[in-house]
């Protein structure tokens, strides 16, 4: 297998290569290393390889395999991740000028499972500054850039996750979700993302950004790959007391479920407000395409979005600020000016309003799984409801455009947050000037298999995820 | 003055908030999530 071959395989088909001794770790290593070189020179997706430590965990990984010892579902597989999953010893940016300062002493539950899994981290990813913007614009590191066009936002906070999974630089990646911030990758670049249930992955160790809110989850190039991910980091953990004690099924043995005879909600009401005809175009021949796969597709009108929104927007809003308080106070030159702006901005949100919020949260839950789950096994909706935008005409900084541009942004994803639900992104098609659209699944809580086994079929039915864009 | 998305996503929370039943709590949403699960 050349280079091009390796990297265009999936983790999936990567990890039966490497037991089938078709390709070794180092070669994949050193594929992904040099793939995400010259990905960054284009896309600035990265923050850092480390390149000689890779190499040697890869050949300590083909030792191993030699030896006939199996290490776990990811063995050998070269993985970069957004830069907030904490290493002991080793720094992480948060994507900021301040969270480096600080040398963390454990290593993140997520970042430890995948290692136990076999995965082979090579590196850490670019992201919006303290994850909190949905553009992929950071005055720290530098924006990142979209592998489709370079002149177009990747959508963040996930941006070097998105970017680096779509340039085939790495196998999958983690981001972080706390309003669309796996989704809006996914979906701007053409991969696949996972935002699972809130409580599914343990948070222990990865940068918070508001800890009601905050979930972590993969994007990959398959939903076949989300599963094999989901199913190495998800689970119990005394380090989080908010992960849940259910178990974690195996999600790649589940990919294989029928969508003949499912139904498939939408709703027209919230969702479809002021959309793009281009993206209205995909999302109705992704409907079409699972009524070809024998799922009954009923509208269900869900204006009830519009108030869960506002929910999650609150919420963030205030954690985030309450979070940043110890540096808001001394260290505003450190902060890019949209960034500051948005954590102060939480500091008004009164105290009654957030605590509203947070009590509305589970009747939130009761009236989407009463109203839309007990007619519909799964929820359909865009993603976002605009075309990809330049990075220059989305550059909002802090002025007058910046609150409207960046809340019509997560418009269609924080409902999802808010109500806690998992949530799952596929490339679905593109717009006439080549850039990727997705779709986005929901289904109950803790019901991620049904959303791996939807996604999987209409997989296995399109083509859409297999394009490669521009090297 | 035209308001903020910010204002606006208030406002209509305190609508909402005021049709919550009396004893709704912050608390019970996880229990919520683990109940809507099955």
């Amino acid at each position: 297998m050349n280079d091009a071959e390796i990297l265009n395989l999936s983790a999936a088909a990567l990890v039966r290569a490497i037991a089938g001794g078709k390709v070794t770790a180092t070669r994949a290593m050193e594929a992904a290393l040099e793939r995400a070189q010259a990905a960054h020179q284009r896309l600035n997706c990265v923050i850092r390889l480390d390149v000689e430590p890779a190499l040697a965990a890869a050949r300590l990984a083909d030792l191993e395999l030699r030896r006939g010892a199996r290490r776990g579902p990811l063995q050998g597989v070269p993985m970069a991740h957004k830069d907030m999953y904490y290493r002991a010893g080793v720094p992480s940016s948060g994507g900021s000028r301040i969270l480096g300062e600080r040398i963390p002493s454990a290593t993140s539950t997520a970042l430890a499972r995948l290692d136990a899994a076999g995965a082979l981290q090579f590196g850490v990813l670019n992201m919006a500054e303290f994850a909190y913007g949905p553009t992929g614009h950071n005055y720290h590191f530098g924006h990142c850039r979209n592998p489709w066009d370079p002149e177009r936002i990747t959508g963040g906070s996930s941006s070097g996750s998105g970017a680096a999974v779509a340039a085939r630089a790495t196998f999958a990646a983690l981001g972080s979700d706390t309003g669309g911030s796996i989704r809006l990758p996914a979906t701007f670049c053409g991969v696949t993302g996972l935002k699972p249930t809130y409580g599914r992955v343990s948070r222990a160790g990865a940068m918070p950004l508001s800890f009601s809110m905050d979930t972590v989850g993969p994007l990959a190039r398959t939903v076949e790959d989300c599963a094999l991910v989901l199913t190495a980091i998800a689970g119990a953990d005394a380090a989080d007391p908010t992960a849940s004690n259910r178990p974690v099924p195996d999600y790649v043995r589940a990919l294989e479920r029928p969508v003949r005879g499912l139904r498939i909600a939408w709703s027209k009401a919230y969702f479809y407000d002021e959309i793009d005809p281009e993206i209205e175009a995909v999302q109705r021949a992704s409907l079409e395409q699972f009524a070809r796969l024998g799922a009954e597709i009923v509208e269900i009108p869900l204006p009830e979005a519009d108030g869960w929104n506002a929910g999650c927007a609150a919420v963030i809003a205030a954690e985030a600020a309450a979070y940043h308080g110890r540096w808001l106070r001394g260290r505003k030159a450190d902060y890019s000016e949209q960034v500051h702006a948005r954590l102060v901005q939480g500091q008004s949100i009164p105290a009654t309003a957030y605590i509203d919020a947070l009590r509305l949260r589970g009747q939130a839950v009761k009236t989407f799984t009463a109203k839309v789950l007990s007619k519909a096994d799964v929820f359909h909706a865009p993603v976002v409801a605009f075309q990809t935008l330049t990075i220059a005409e989305s550059d909002v900084g802090a002025g007058a455009a910046m609150t409207a541009t960046l809340a019509r942004a997560t418009r269609l994803t924080r409902p999802g947050n808010y109500l806690g639900v998992p949530a799952l992104s596929v490339p679905a098609g593109f717009t006439r000037r080549g850039m990727p659209v997705g779709m986005q699944l929901l289904a109950r809580p803790f019901d991620e298999a049904l959303l791996f086994a939807v996604g999987h079929a209409y997989q296995q039915a399109t083509q859409w995820h297999l394009e490669l864009p521009p090297q | 003055m035209t308001k903020s998305p910010l204002e606006q996503q208030l406002e209509i929370l305190a609508v909402l908030a005021a049709e919550l039943p009396f004893e709704a709590e912050p608390a019970a949403y996880v229990a919520v999530l683990e109940q809507e699960a099955d």
